[in-house]
């Protein structure tokens, strides 16, 4: 049985090679990290292709393997070739199957036909579903969008769209976000009837806890925005539009359904430093644009 | 906008919560305004229906950055009524092209008390009898100031077709020497009972006719003026400030411009 004595091979290299590399230091790193997955976990995680027959000792020469754990991720080398998941929860049960499978493919192992060896071999214990491997480093919000206001004259209701985009690796990345919202309804200060139109800008940075396929991120960061107002219901009315800045805070759910795709909610709230004064002439100041702007959106995240 | 986004500027390149709150300004309710800011009398020619008399001496109207109550300049009107019963004119006119209603108000500053042995008009509204014959024209109601036994000047509206002061509802309120005050009145020239005239002198209710007929025809002229005869000392110098013709009422609080 040549595949059961290829496994048995890989097995017994894991051996020493994993053994090695839990313990060996990340060639960017000055100590060890971890020991996720655990050399016997890899190990038990190839068991079931040997699909409980007794194998002979390979006599080939046993393939280099290392499993370097550096902590948000795994780096699996065989004969050279190396792949990195990216794995926040430290599922180490999780690491070891991906480790093995890897190892398989990567030595081109002659897997048998039927795919129950390598299903079970990704399958946890509890048959609950493994998240896919979640290795973007650019990621994309995009979805309709609902703005409302707090502390202005009147409440101001907005809908339209946002898009956000989040830059890099690790639990903490870099990003912004953009919305077009228009009028979904009239405020009335004093006289006038105004609608509204926003454009909100931000740039900030984003916190990432996850949870299996659970992401919950936290933004914060300055912010901006274009504000037109259109007034009406007085003769003479007209428009007028004011730059606002401050800071914003949010937070966004996913839910990592596939490989690159996450559907998201998120909510978020726009502080304005200095909120324009609105005022009607000869009549003076008759109130105040929104000092505080809360929004929600949901929509689609997308992996690159 | 350029004032929004310099206010934006400032505070990002200060990085500090500093004061600079932007204004937005939805509407304005005004028809016309002066400010004499031009540095000129403009105002009141342009557009077409208005005009300011005389132009030469001995009297003199001209901007002048002597006094203003906002901005550099005001209008100077000064008149030299030297001769007895003979009245000195210098007037800013606003007329032809008015809505039938309206507020039509200024500021005025005194620079020094003046005796007023016979009249002293400083606002005037004024009608005509066929609407485009300026030679039909004449007079409504005059806002005038009188010296009080005390050497105070006071405050007072006469009608010209009752040849008589209106009954006033704040009786003779003190004019300022020194200091800028605002006169306003809202006019609604009807044809028949719904014609109205109120007047106010720094804000505060100084005379309502309402319910009568005001002028034979929808023709209005509004002059901010010094008008008098046997003043003294001579010449007599007013100035004027911050002229508007507004839907709604401007008082002393009013905003002309951003």
């Amino acid at each position: 049985m040549a595949f059961a004595a290829h496994v048995a091979s890989l097995a017994a290299a894991l051996t020493t090679a994993s053994a090695r590399a839990v313990v060996a230091a990340d060639a960017e790193q000055a100590t060890p990290v971890g020991q996720c997955p655990r050399a016997e976990a890899v190990r038990a995680a190839l068991q079931p292709v040997v699909s409980g027959e007794d194998a002979p000792a390979a006599p080939a020469p046993a393939p280099a393997i290392e499993v370097v754990d550096v902590g948000d991720a795994f780096r699996v080398t065989v004969n050279g070739r190396q792949r990195e998941y990216r794995d926040e929860s430290r599922d180490c049960a999780r690491r070891a199957r991906m480790a093995a499978v890897f190892a398989a493919i990567a030595l081109e192992l002659p897997l048998p036909q039927e795919p129950a060896p390598r299903e079970a071999a990704l399958r946890s214990p509890a048959s609950t579903p493994a998240a896919p491997p979640w290795t973007a480093t650019t990621q994309v919000e995009i979805g309709p969008a609902f703005e409302s206001s707090v502390g202005a004259s009147d409440d101001v209701a907005l809908v339209g769209a946002s898009a956000r985009v989040a830059v890099g690796a690790g639990r903490v990345k870099g990003g912004g976000g953009v919305a077009v919202l228009a009028p979904g309804g009239d405020a009335t200060i004093g006289a006038l009837t105004v609608s509204h139109t926003h454009v909100p800008i931000d740039v900030g940075v984003r916190v990432v806890a996850l949870a299996t396929r659970w992401e919950l991120s936290a933004d914060a960061g300055v912010s901006g925005g274009w504000l037109r107002m259109r007034a009406s219901g007085v003769d003479g009315a007209g428009s007028a539009t004011v730059l606002e800045w401050g800071a914003r805070a949010g937070a966004v759910l996913r839910y990592r359904a596939w490989q690159r795709l996450a559907p998201f909610i998120g909510a978020a709230a726009q502080v304005v430093a200095f909120p324009s004064d609105l005022y009607v002439l000869p009549r003076g100041v008759i109130g105040q644009a929104p000092r505080v702007w809360l929004s929600a959106s949901a929509g689609a995240n997308m992996g690159f | 906008m350029a004032r929004n986004v310099r206010c934006a500027a400032i505070a990002l390149a200060a990085l500090a919560a500093t004061a600079c709150t932007p204004h937005a300004q939805l509407a304005s309710e005004l028809l016309w305004v002066s400010t004499f800011e031009g540095g000129d009398l403009a105002e009141w020619s342009d557009p077409g229906g208005g005009g300011h008399t005389p132009q030469g001496a001995p009297s003199v109207l001209a901007a002048s950055t002597e006094q203003a109550h906002r901005g550099r300049y005001a209008a100077r009107l000064s008149i030299v009524p030297t001769m007895p019963d003979v009245q000195g004119l210098a007037a800013l006119m606003r007329k032809s092209g008015l809505p039938a209603e309206a507020y039509y108000s200024a500021w005025y500053y005194v620079p020094s008390a003046v005796t007023i042995e016979k009249f002293w008009t400083i606002f005037k509204l004024r009608v005509r009898a066929v609407a485009d014959d300026m030679n039909t024209e004449a007079e409504l109601y005059d806002a005038n100031i009188r010296s009080q036994p005390s050497g105070a000047l006071t405050f007072w509206i006469y009608d010209h077709r009752i040849a008589a002061q209106i009954p006033q509802q704040t009786s003779d309120p003190v004019v300022p020497v020194g200091q800028w005050f605002h006169v306003e009145a809202f006019y609604r020239n009807a044809q028949d009972s719904t014609g109205h005239a109120t007047f106010w002198f720094n804000g505060q209710l100084v005379a309502d006719v309402d319910g009568v007929a005001m002028g034979p025809t929808p023709w209005v002229e509004w002059d901010a003026a010094n008008i008098g005869a046997n003043l003294s000392p001579v010449p007599v110098t007013i100035y004027v400030d911050d002229a508007a013709i507004s839907r709604t009422r401007v008082g002393p609080a009013g905003i002309l411009e951003d």
